[in-house]
């Protein structure tokens, strides 16, 4: 096949042709080889000097002359640079079996002297025929004296560091956990991880430990008294997006990840109908899109029919009511009306506006994207007006009143401190005003009175959604609702599934619970945040 | 060792001929290699559970054969390492085929053959022996206008190439078609056909993305902002040691480093001896490569001139690969260091390189030109 005699004409041949017996290009092309050959080099080693040199100071560390077989990483601290996370060093021991000069057994009694509960996970190793097994990590110098006591071969120990997180259970939900090998599987911890493991200087969050503290205990002792499931409270300063404090309960102690079964942050990853807080936005919306005035009037005495739905309202009430009015009262049948104003286009732009129709971008990993409307027509438009019909995030509520009532200035909600801060212009200043003024109606006169903090001119709204249980409103459980502003910061609480009592006359909807609890927050945060009083408004 | 320049025994006649600098070279990287398995495989040898100095000894068993056939060829004529290899070539090319069928699947690749006592794998043997074939052939078609070795050239390593991406072994088919590419480059292919060649290049890396799921798993990885373990702790290697090292056997981020022994001996060494060790084999290499590459240029044989081009670059390749995987510089693919990383084949084949570089570089009369 080699050996065709005819000549070499065919099309193969001559796209293949070469310029052959040229043979000092041919050698100006050998050097082009070597040169490329020699420029890998010399990136490549210029790659090596700056690993070596640039690694060596944060990867490895020493410790009072100890070196660590771990990555270190760096602190977290609170705004006030108080510290929620840090390390401590601890030692490992490991055993390679090949190396053993005992029986299994023997060595099994040995360890059980010291650490009784490795017994059954050690043995287990064992039986699994393991190369290397872990006899303890992250023990006490004491118990590394012991085992080494024990005088046995093929043991050998590593110096290790441990998370710590000296406030227990007080930010379990901001600041995740790590894995035993020390790297972020939640939170802060997690979303941070390569942060958190190359840099030297500590990470800052905007959390304060103390509101923090207020936030939780107030919280805490809200779910017990009405029988709560959970709850969450988030404190946003609304002019810059930081987040004062975030509290999800239950919640756990990150410094036993294992034993952690409330590991659910409802603040960012729960959704929920928001009910009649979704009535700022209706407003908002028929306000900024100028199709209604705080003074135009709706007649909201009989039921809305709507195909088989009838939207009616908790307390029917009869004749003609201003804008202002159905806020003040929480009408739905009113604000199925006002939104039959503007329309399910205008509606979705705003929504879109607000940022509750997408995934929010946070500062934690646990974060849900929204339920929206699989089909936004009039029914839709209509539910929507008094916040059901969409599932959102406590964090998406928080932000979008917050943004609403920071004179129309919506700031992306962060956790963590640095020079970033944006926002976005949603409604204008004008609207901005007359929702403030309104909520705070609700405040002084209506569903929220009992956040009615004196000294603080609280605004706010309330809801009270049915939950979703396995895909049916249950009548018997609520999600309770209050997001308020008092000075220049915006408060959410939420409680899930309260229960009546005899102080709230049998009733488990939000103007008994959740206004109650976040009337206590703010007396108690306001004196930690040193807020001047302001006359009565 | 001393030879009268007079001295016509084979010994004496191989002393003079031979490039002493080359011959250096690759003896001291036997004995850098042979010292640094000697702090980088008891390690390893523990952790699977073996007795401390099974690779050491094991080494040792495949150093004197190698280090033999390495002296074995470079003494030869010329003519009969040509030959040597075309039987090389002939007979690892029908075992490449039977792959496929009888080879032993290990990680999921079919690439070794279980004969009797041991196992080999037919593309070691294969590379640089195909490169030695792939010359002559090019070599013949310029000197016979009758003889269409440059179209038989690309028939054979394309069917190589398919070969190898059966079983499949993509670095081997990448040093392969480089080592090939070096060789078509200097005979003088045309500009087109090179862009065709270098894009045919890019997309069939593009097509084993989607083909391999191994590969897509190494490719994500290696884009992904987080590092896989292999490549975090071969890099806390480099960190550890600094300029100078830990010192030997003192490492002790190798404990926690897979294929510590043979894929990632480089970090091992970068944490023990340091990054100025590492420089000065990597140095190393490159004098090598350049020692090859001048006197190709010197050459007067063309055949010699694209056996030495094509056997070099993927020797060159080699070395980057493995160095540039462990410094994150490109996706994980196993490949071995030459010399320097433990392994029976590997290092067979890189004595073959080294007694092929050795003849052919040899102070020579060029018998070609006589026929």
């Amino acid at each position: 096949m080699l050996q065709l005699s005819d000549e070499k004409s065919s099309a193969f041949v001559v796209m293949f042709t070469m310029n052959t017996n040229n043979v000092k290009e041919k050698k100006e092309r050998v050097v082009y080889i070597a040169c490329a050959v020699f420029l890998i080099f010399c990136y490549i080693v210029v790659k090596i000097l700056s690993i070596s040199s640039s690694g060596s100071s944060s990867r490895r560390f020493f410790m009072s002359g100890v070196s660590f077989d771990v990555e270190k990483r760096s602190d977290i601290l609170d705004r006030n640079g108080n510290i929620i996370a840090n390390n401590i060093p601890t030692i490992s021991a490991y055993l390679k079996p090949n190396e053993m000069d005992i029986s299994k057994n023997e060595f099994l009694e040995h360890i059980s002297q010291i650490f009784p509960e490795r017994c059954s996970v050690i043995k287990k190793d064992f039986e699994k025929g393991k190369n290397f097994i872990w006899i303890k990590r992250h023990m006490t110098p004491n118990q590394k004296l012991q085992l080494m006591n024990l005088g046995l071969a093929g043991i050998y120990v590593q110096n290790t560091l441990k998370r710590v997180y000296p406030n227990r259970n007080l930010m379990s939900h901001v600041i995740g956990v790590v894995d035993i090998d020390g790297n972020g599987i939640s939170g802060i911890e997690k979303k941070f991880n390569d942060q958190i493991l190359s840099s030297e200087e500590p990470l800052m969050t905007t959390i304060d430990i103390k509101l923090q503290h207020a936030m939780r205990d107030e919280l805490q002792k809200g779910i017990d008294e009405f029988q709560a499931q959970g709850g969450c409270g988030i404190l946003m300063d609304r002019t810059n997006g930081e987040i004062l404090s975030l509290v999800s309960l239950p919640d756990f102690d990150p410094n036993q990840p294992s034993n952690g079964d409330h590991v659910f942050n409802i603040a960012t990853y729960g959704l929920y109908e928001p009910g009649s807080i979704a009535k700022i936005f209706n407003v908002a919306i028929g306000l900024e899109s100028k199709k209604i005035s705080l003074n135009s009037e709706f007649d909201i005495s009989k039921p809305l029919r709507i195909g088989r739905f009838t939207i009616s309202d908790f307390k029917q009430k009869s004749g003609k009511f201003s804008v202002a009015d159905i806020f003040k009262y929480s009408s739905n049948i009113g604000s199925a009306q006002i939104a039959m104003e503007f329309g399910e286009d205008i509606q979705k732009e705003y929504f879109q506006k607000f940022g509750l129709l997408d995934k929010l971008d946070f500062d934690l990993e646990e974060v849900s994207s929204p339920i929206i409307p699989d089909h936004w027509k009039k029914a839709a438009l209509m539910t929507l007006s008094f916040g059901h019909g969409i599932a959102i995030t406590p964090l998406h509520m928080i932000t979008a009143i917050a943004g609403i009532s920071n004179n129309g200035k919506m700031y992306a909600p962060k956790l963590i401190k640095d020079s970033n801060y944006k926002f976005n212009q949603i409604v204008s200043v004008k609207t901005s005003k007359m929702i403030r003024d309104i909520m705070r109606t609700v405040v002084r006169e209506s569903s929220g009175r009992k956040a009615n903090i004196e000294g603080y001119n609280v605004d706010g709204k309330t809801g009270t959604a049915e939950k979703v249980v396995n895909g049916y409103y249950n009548k018997k459980s609520n999600v309770c609702f209050f997001v308020g502003n008092f000075d220049k910061y915006t408060i959410l609480i939420m409680l899930d599934s309260p229960h009546g009592n005899e102080s709230t006359y049998g009733f488990a909807t939000a103007n008994w619970n959740a206004t109650k609890v976040a009337g206590k927050v703010i007396k108690r945060v306001g004196a930690v945040l040193g807020i001047p009083p302001e006359t009565v408004n | 060792m001393y030879f009268n320049r007079s001295d016509r025994t084979l010994l004496g006649n191989w002393f003079w001929c031979v490039d002493k600098w080359l011959l250096f070279a690759f003896l001291m990287l036997i004995f850098l290699g042979t010292f640094f398995i000697f702090s980088a495989t008891p390690e390893v040898a523990s952790t699977i559970g073996v007795e401390k100095f099974f690779f050491i000894k094991k080494h040792f068993l495949y150093l004197i054969p190698c280090i033999l056939t390495m002296i074995f060829l470079s003494a030869l004529e010329q003519r009969t390492v040509r030959r040597i290899c075309f039987g090389l070539f002939v007979v690892s090319f029908i075992l490449l085929i039977f792959v496929p069928l009888l080879g032993a699947e290990i990680k999921g690749a079919k690439r070794w053959i279980n004969l009797f006592f041991f196992s080999i794998q037919p593309s070691e043997l294969l590379k640089f022996s195909f490169m030695v074939f792939s010359a002559w052939l090019l070599f013949k078609d310029e000197e016979r206008t009758d003889f269409l070795g440059k179209e038989a050239c690309y028939v054979v390593c394309f069917s190589i190439l398919g070969l190898l991406l059966l079983q499949p072994d993509l670095g081997m088919s990448f040093l392969v078609f480089s080592g090939w590419f070096a060789q078509v480059f200097v005979v003088g292919m045309n500009w087109i056909v090179l862009i065709l060649l270098v894009l045919l290049g890019i997309f069939s890396v593009i097509g084993c993305y989607f083909l391999f799921p191994h590969f897509m798993m190494r490719v994500d990885k290696f884009f992904s902002t987080s590092e896989s373990y292999q490549i975090k702790k071969s890099l806390q290697s480099f960190a550890h040691g600094g300029f100078f090292g830990v010192g030997p056997g003192e490492g002790t981020i190798k404990r926690f480093l897979p294929d510590a022994h043979s894929d990632f001996i480089f970090s091992v060494i970068g944490e023990e001896f340091g990054t100025f060790v590492c420089v000065m084999i990597l140095l190393l290499f490159i004098f090598i490569i350049f020692r090859v590459f001048y006197i190709a240029l010197k050459s007067e044989d063309s055949f010699i001139m694209y056996s030495l081009i094509g056997v070099t670059v993927i020797f060159a390749m080699q070395v980057i690969i493995n160095v540039a995987s462990a410094i994150n510089l490109m996706p994980t693919k196993g490949m071995t260091l030459p010399f320097i990383s433990y392994g029976g084949s590997s290092y067979f084949s890189i004595s073959l390189y080294a007694g092929i570089v050795l003849c052919f570089t040899k102070k020579t009369i060029n018998y070609n030109k006589f026929y």
